[in-house]
């Protein structure tokens, strides 16, 4: 398409997006950049070079330990997102027949609740007097409540994998739909059962939806604060707190940015090394 | 005898609720056949062909390969494979990894399939792409590395479902020589689903030529050709000319009818039971055996208007008005006689051994392809 | 039409304000830079009919709104409301001018723990900048319909009404607490468990004991909260029997019109606790009319009326006696804050919020708290 046209309209129809990229992207992110590279006296943010907010971070093991936690965490997030969103995608998309699409919005609907309502509902779910203990108390299976439901890393876990599903379903289910049909029944036909298929067929080729998902998942389980805080309990602190704390109580915004770059470094780390391993064409897939 | 047979259907017969797809189909194919199946989109040859790799289930019916059958079988334990018609290569595979799969499933190392990948593709002449991936490929390189893959393993049959469909002419022409010698090399059945009667005339040992879920004929290329056994076949395969005529006396042995006051003797009728006289009748003859103002003696002569002349390169089709009917012959180019020209009168000779009647109740099941339409 | 409302299009409102300021060209203004309840028409309407002039009001949804708000055009706002927390921001930055309380004349009346409290000559430097017309408590809320008094009678103190802070380490309570999960509050009030003279400025030996005060009682509890649904939440949900929070009376509202407070009491607690008010600063250029009605407008809200009408609208802990009739029920009850009517009959020793000494080393400890196992 863009072929044909000459270079000054090119450049002409580029402006809306560089402008659009400008204001939302790059001046934010230089001005954090910058800012994270001032410090504070009293209460104001002095234009003053240092580095002293990068070397608290290298210095102090907790802020590169509660780091490693997160990304740990944010990592078995987005593996169980994936292992409970990729069945649901390939159950839609190759055993459904009818009413896909109605399905598919049910999938995804739960996107459509606002992120703090689903947080109570989860609280609802899983506290002392929430769903599971009632239904177990009732059922006469336990006198006490379970209170290892709520209020630690296990709440942190299955809240934030039920906000990823919906991020890994979406991309799964779009790279599983693009498949050809002929090609899984070319598969059977040349003597792969289901399972063979799927592991020398359709996960190799859904792979590009599955990295997506991926990434998806771990930076929006990375980043979270909320939900750590909220149903976390003690054991609720992530590095997005400790970000959110130097803006919100320490009045740090300095060292917030440093912090917040250091977590933009390593997501686009991952993001540009995983992607490489979503490419059909070339890459690792093909060796 | 059913060992001679790599594949065998009887009675086979497919549904979805009210729409039959095909119905009750009985054929016995030989090892190393070349079997098509023609007919127009939608005449049943596709979901035949997927339902021996088993990728439909029969809804009626046994399918027998090498004598067994395998209704039951799912299409990854069938000793058939299938080349798809848009060549369903792996995308995500090389060349190589795309003709290993079939070994690879069978418990093969790749260095173990080296030998037979190679010869594979010596075969098909695709030596030195074992590197590309298909999207590198042209269109015919993608169709021979699919007939590579499924040759690799060595199947009982090899069944093609349209697979030169979409490729331009000229390669189709090409790609038709090179399998039809790889058939005759390896020796394997194919059974080849086309919608094109030319192909089907020159690779085909036999052809089933199929129109609503129905065969219509099962035979030799030239049988198919020259004794259609209905009005459809004599229609989808060749040029004929269908006439309306009426049933007369017959005289001696052959049926006879009478199109526009000329009287016609045929060699060969379908019509069953007691002719009535009176009876409507197609009376069919092929376009190239009509002789226009020819000096051989024909059985009958009548004269005719020249309606149309389209010249085709190597011959020229002439339509002429024969009391109201049309009449399509084809005249060698080396044959013709300029002063043929619209308007004017053509005698048109034909030959009692060339007319077949077909019942008036076939009419509705023609097909008619003219070069105009084409 | 003296005031536009809020909802007005932006378009009439635009045009309106023009009619109106030229009516009120001639009338005194008195400009107010508040948060949402501290001008309500209630009193604001008597107001300006009682003196023939405007009352301007603008809103902020947050501190740092508001003083960038005043800082940009400290010439367009009289008074303001703040905590002492802000004084010396906005007094450093220039804002702010002394209040001449002889100008007041509900200033005796208000409670002398406010009035002698030294916090306005520390914070304004000598003078008095600040007039307190709320305050409210950080508190212990317990379960006792759980908890029954025999297992509470270690802690509770039934004379003063209080309960000792001993309660977030008890071992038989473990896992059945929460407290609030905000670095500079929790410091100070764990600097009162440790005996600091002044929990908004830890000496150099405190920092550790703070620390460790901090952790024992995050080893204790259940979880952490995050403000009045968080503690709501986390009570009526019977996840934790006791919690440290800073909503008392709007926690007690909220269990109140869910049906369960007879369940449920608040506790000031033993050792000390901290206070936060909400007043009045006057702005430097206020002068003439306006210094005169921001003066008016002050004394009429530490008055008899004002206050019962703050003590009914937003039910914090009034500074004036005088306005204690207009609690609730709810409010007045022994289980509930009770100590709102008056600040004499607080049970405690009282610490008023001021700015903490370092909030970014409080951040840092508080984290290092939550990132120990």
């Amino acid at each position: 398409m863009g072929e044909r046209f000459s270079a000054p309209r090119a450049l002409l129809r580029g402006i809306p997006i560089t402008v659009w990229m400008l204001c939302l992207v790059a001046v934010p992110l230089g001005y954090t950049f910058l800012i994270s590279f001032f410090q504070v006296e009293g209460l104001q943010i002095a234009a003053k070079f240092t580095l002293k907010n990068y070397r608290l971070f290298f210095t102090d093991p907790m802020y590169s330990g509660i780091l490693l936690k997160s990304m740990l965490l944010a990592l078995a997030i987005a593996l169980l997102a994936i292992l409970a969103g990729y069945p649901l995608a390939y159950m839609l998309s190759f055993r459904v027949r009818r009413g896909k699409q109605a399905l598919f919005m049910l999938s995804i609907i739960p996107l459509w609740v606002s992120y703090l309502v689903r947080i109570i509902a989860w609280r609802t779910i899983l506290g002392n007097k929430g769903v599971i203990n009632s239904a177990l108390t009732s059922l006469g299976l336990i006198q006490e409540p379970l209170s290892f439901l709520l209020y630690n890393r296990f709440a942190i876990a299955v809240t934030l994998t039920y906000i990823c599903i919906p991020f890994v379903f979406i991309p799964v289910y779009t790279s599983l739909e693009k498949i050809p049909r002929n090609i899984m029944e070319a598969s059977s036909d040349l003597g792969a059962g289901e399972l063979r298929t799927f592991f020398n067929v359709v996960l190799p080729l859904s792979l590009p939806g599955l990295v997506t998902g991926f990434i998806f998942a771990f930076i929006i389980a990375l980043g979270d604060y909320i939900i750590p805080q909220q149903l976390g309990g003690t054991q609720g602190i992530m590095f997005g707190n400790l970000i959110w704390s130097q803006f919100g109580f320490a009045f740090n915004w300095p060292f917030g940015a440093a912090l917040s770059f250091i977590l933009l470094a390593i997501s686009v780390t991952i993001l540009g090394l995983t992607s490489r391993f979503g490419s059909t064409e070339g890459g690792f897939l093909s060796e | 005898m059913a060992e001679e047979n790599a594949i065998e259907l009887r009675g086979v017969k497919k549904a979805w609720g009210d729409v039959v797809a095909v119905q009750s189909f009985d054929v016995e194919i030989r090892k190393g056949e070349f079997f098509s199946l023609l007919g127009p989109s939608g005449c049943g040859k596709t979901t035949t062909l997927r339902m021996i790799a088993g990728l439909e289930e029969p809804t009626e019916g046994q399918i027998l390969l090498e004598g067994h059958d395998v209704v039951r079988v799912p299409p990854y334990r069938r000793n058939v494979h299938t080349v798809f018609q848009d060549y369903a290569l792996f995308p995500h595979m090389t060349v190589n990894k795309n003709i290993w799969f079939p070994l690879k499933m069978r418990g093969i190392s790749l260095s173990d399939a080296g030998q037979r990948i190679d010869r594979v593709l010596r075969l098909v002449n695709m030596e030195g792409y074992e590197r590309r991936l298909p999207q590198q490929l042209s269109g015919g390189q993608r169709q021979r590395i699919a007939l590579a893959r499924s040759l690799v393993d060595e199947p009982a049959a090899l069944l093609l479902d349209e697979p030169l469909g979409a490729l331009d002419f000229k390669l189709r022409g090409a790609m038709q020589k090179v399998l039809k010698d790889i058939q005759r090399n390896v020796g394997i059945t194919f059974i080849y689903v086309t919608h094109d009667q030319t192909e089907a005339l020159t690779m085909s040992d036999r052809i089933a030529v199929m129109k609503s879920g129905r065969v219509h004929q099962i035979g030799t290329p030239d049988e198919i050709y020259s004794r259609p056994a209905t009005a459809f076949v004599a229609s989808f395969i060749g040029e004929m000319n269908f006439l309306h005529g009426r049933r007369l006396q017959a005289q001696g042995e052959m049926p006879q009818a009478e199109v526009g006051g000329h009287r016609f003797r045929a060699s060969r009728s379908t019509i069953t039971g007691t002719p009535g006289s009176g009876d409507e009748v197609l009376v069919c003859i092929r376009t190239e055996r009509v002789q226009v103002n020819s000096h051989r003696g024909t059985d009958h002569e009548v004269e005719g208007t020249v309606r149309r002349i389209v010249y085709r390169g190597t011959d020229y089709e002439l339509t002429c008005d024969l009391a109201g009917q049309e009449v399509r012959a084809v005249v060698s180019a080396v044959d013709w006689n300029p002063e043929l020209r619209v308007g004017t009168q053509a005698r048109l000779g034909f030959n009692a051994a060339d007319i077949t009647f077909f019942p008036q109740a076939e009419e509705k099941e023609i097909v008619q392809y003219t070069t105009e339409a084409v | 039409m003296k005031r536009i409302g809020k909802n007005s299009v932006l378009v009439l409102a635009l045009l309106c304000s023009v009619a109106v300021a030229a009516a009120a060209a001639d009338k005194p203004v008195l400009s107010i830079m508040c948060f949402e309840g501290y001008a309500e028409d209630s009193w604001v309407k008597p107001f300006e009919q009682k003196y023939n002039c405007t009352v301007k009001i603008a809103y902020a949804g947050a501190v740092d709104e508001m003083f960038s708000k005043v800082k940009a055009a400290v010439g367009d706002y009289n008074i303001v409301s703040i905590d002492p927390g802000r004084i010396t921001m906005y007094k450093s930055a220039g804002l702010l001018q002394p209040v001449d309380t002889s100008k007041l004349s509900n200033y005796p009346q208000m409670g002398a723990f406010f009035r002698n409290h030294p916090y306005n000559k520390l914070l304004g430097g000598g003078g008095i900048y600040h007039i307190p017309i709320v305050w409210g408590t950080q508190t212990i809320t317990v379960n006792t319909a759980k908890l029954p008094a025999a297992q509470l009678a270690k802690y509770v103190d039934e004379k003063k009404g209080t309960i000792s802070l001993d309660v977030l380490t008890a071992p038989e309570f473990k896992g059945k607490t929460a407290f609030f999960d905000e670095s500079a509050n929790v410091c100070a009030i764990a600097g009162i468990q440790i005996g600091a003279k002044d929990p908004f400025h830890f000496k150099d030996d405190e920092w550790q004991k703070v620390q460790n005060e901090l952790y024992a009682w995050k080893k204790n509890a259940r979880t952490f909260t995050s403000g009045l649904d968080s503690e709501f939440s986390v009570l009526s949900s019977e996840d934790a029997y006791i919690v440290l929070g800073g909503n008392d009376a709007l926690l007690n509202l909220k269990l109140e019109e869910a049906g369960i407070r007879k369940n449920f009491r608040q506790f000031a607690m033993t050792e000390g606790t901290i206070c936060w008010i909400d007043g009045w600063v006057i702005t430097k250029p206020t002068s003439g009319a306006s210094l005169d009605l921001a003066q008016k407008y002050i004394d009429m809200m530490i008055g008899g009326e004002v206050q019962t009408s703050l003590a009914k609208l937003v039910g914090f802990g009034v500074v004036n006696p005088a306005g204690a009739g207009g609690f609730s029920p709810v409010i007045k009850d022994k289980r509930s804050t009770w100590w709102y009517q008056d600040i004499k009959t607080f049970p405690a020793p009282l610490y008023i919020m001021v700015p903490e000494e370092d909030a970014n080393k409080r951040v840092e400890l508080w984290n290092k708290v939550k990132a120990m196992p």
